[in-house]
């Protein structure tokens, strides 16, 4: 053996207790006979494994397990809230079979099992619900209830013959009956019509049937 | 060290506090010692150590029983704390520091000073403080927490070779810091 691979040696696997027993002798026997990796040893020994056998253990402080499981417990929490969270899929997976065809409930805990060994879920509508957010859900109305105002602007809702309420006062004009009558007479959502007027039309309909003693105004109220 | 039992890593994932503090009461002394070794901050390894934990418990599920327990929270502690380690430009600062406190403590005048104890571990993290991160983390595995070739191997993903060559460079970086300093007060 060499210097060279002798040093490389005292480097690593003979301080490290990594070296086979047939390199171990044969670096032994070179220190035997050779002063000077005798004292590269040394050095090593003196400079680089003593100071490290002061390391004592550094004890972390006695509080951190405490912040420790405050996180743990409120990642635990921020994860029960979410519906179908993996763990209780599994849960379900186990419980009910993989092959199973029954729907998965939407939180294995909502689930029943009845005496007769049937089990029971929950209405799905609201965990359905719950899977939209409240902006999803505010703006899908404000979508609703634009559609339903520009569908009943174009098609108001009173039926084939009377298809607006101005032609209903016509009708009632022409017809003479009086007001409260037509009113009788008219489909439940005319309320719907009405709202869904414009001023003008509401104009035309109290000219059209100025000659009624019940004034147009009130019957619009 | 205690025993960590399969069942009880099981019990850990899914979140059952007493396994949970269990492991931590095993693992937390080594993994802070690493990350303070490694930050030479004890408030920065506090941190670093709570972050490992966190996110031992939560991958806890993905880990697989082939690998050791040890060896995957120290992999944990060494990637949080080279993370931590990127985010501090305190790493510059120490080494001035160490040069300084390591020159003047040749000279063996400021030991009365210093208790024993303490001297002993400026002296230890004056002499990690001179390597490159990825040698510390090989010499604080290996010096300090007495990790095997192939422990080391596991823990820094790379291969023995790898771990064998990176422990000499550093044993040669100590060595030829020793002899510049000695040459200094000569
Ligand atoms: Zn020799």
């Amino acid at each position: 053996m060499n210097c060279e691979s002798c040093k490389d040696l005292l480097l690593t696997e003979y301080i490290d207790n990594e070296i086979t027993p047939v390199l171990k002798d044969e670096v032994d026997a070179h220190l035997q006979t050779c002063m000077e990796c005798r004292l590269f040893h040394c050095r090593i020994e003196h400079e680089i494994l003593n100071p490290f056998l002061g390391a004592d253990s550094v004890t972390p402080p006695r509080d951190l397990w405490q912040n420790v499981k405050a996180s743990l417990e409120t990642s635990k929490l921020s994860e029960e809230d979410i519906p179908n969270s993996v763990s209780e899929r599994d849960v379900s997976k186990v419980r009910y079979g993989q092959e199973s065809n029954l729907p998965l409930p939407a939180s294995s805990k909502e689930a029943t099992l009845h005496e007769n060994c049937e089990v029971s879920f929950p209405n799905r509508m609201f965990d359905i619900l719950k899977y939209f957010s409240w902006n999803w859900t505010f703006a899908a109305g404000i979508v609703i209830m634009t559609l339903l105002t520009f569908s009943f602007r174009s098609h108001p809702p009173i039926g084939p013959k009377i298809s607006n309420p101005v032609r209903v006062f016509e009708l009632a004009s022409m017809s003479a009956v009086s007001p409260d009558l037509a009113r009788q007479s008219l489909p439940d959502d005319l309320e719907n019509g009405i709202a869904a007027i414009d001023n003008d039309d509401l104009e035309s309909v109290i000219i059209q049937n100025s000659s009624f003693e019940t004034p147009m105004e009130e019957f619009f109220l | 060290m205690d025993e960590i039992t399969p069942e009880l890593i099981r019990q850990a994932a899914n979140g059952h506090i007493p396994s949970c503090e269990h492991l931590f009461r095993v693992y937390s002394p080594a993994v802070f010692s690493v990350a303070y070794r490694m930050l030479n901050q004890r408030e920065d390894a506090e941190d670093v150590t709570q972050s490992v934990f966190v996110k031992v418990y939560s991958k806890l599920r993905d880990f697989r029983f082939e690998a050791s327990i040890k060896t995957w929270i120290h992999r944990i502690t060494i990637n949080e704390t080279l993370n931590k380690l990127k985010k501090t430009t305190r790493e510059r600062e120490n080494i001035d520091c160490f040069s300084k406190t390591h020159s003047e403590d040749s000279s063996k005048n400021n030991v009365d000073i210093c208790v024993e104890r303490e001297y002993r571990q400026q002296v230890i993290q004056g002499l990690l403080n001179l390597l490159s991160p990825e040698y510390r983390t090989c010499m604080i595995l290996r010096n300090v927490e007495k990790f095997s070739y192939q422990e080391i191997a596991d823990t820094t993903q790379v291969n023995i070779n790898t771990v064998k060559s990176r422990l000499k460079r550093a044993r040669e970086i100590l060595l030829a810091h020793k002899t510049e300093v000695m040459n200094n007060e000569l």
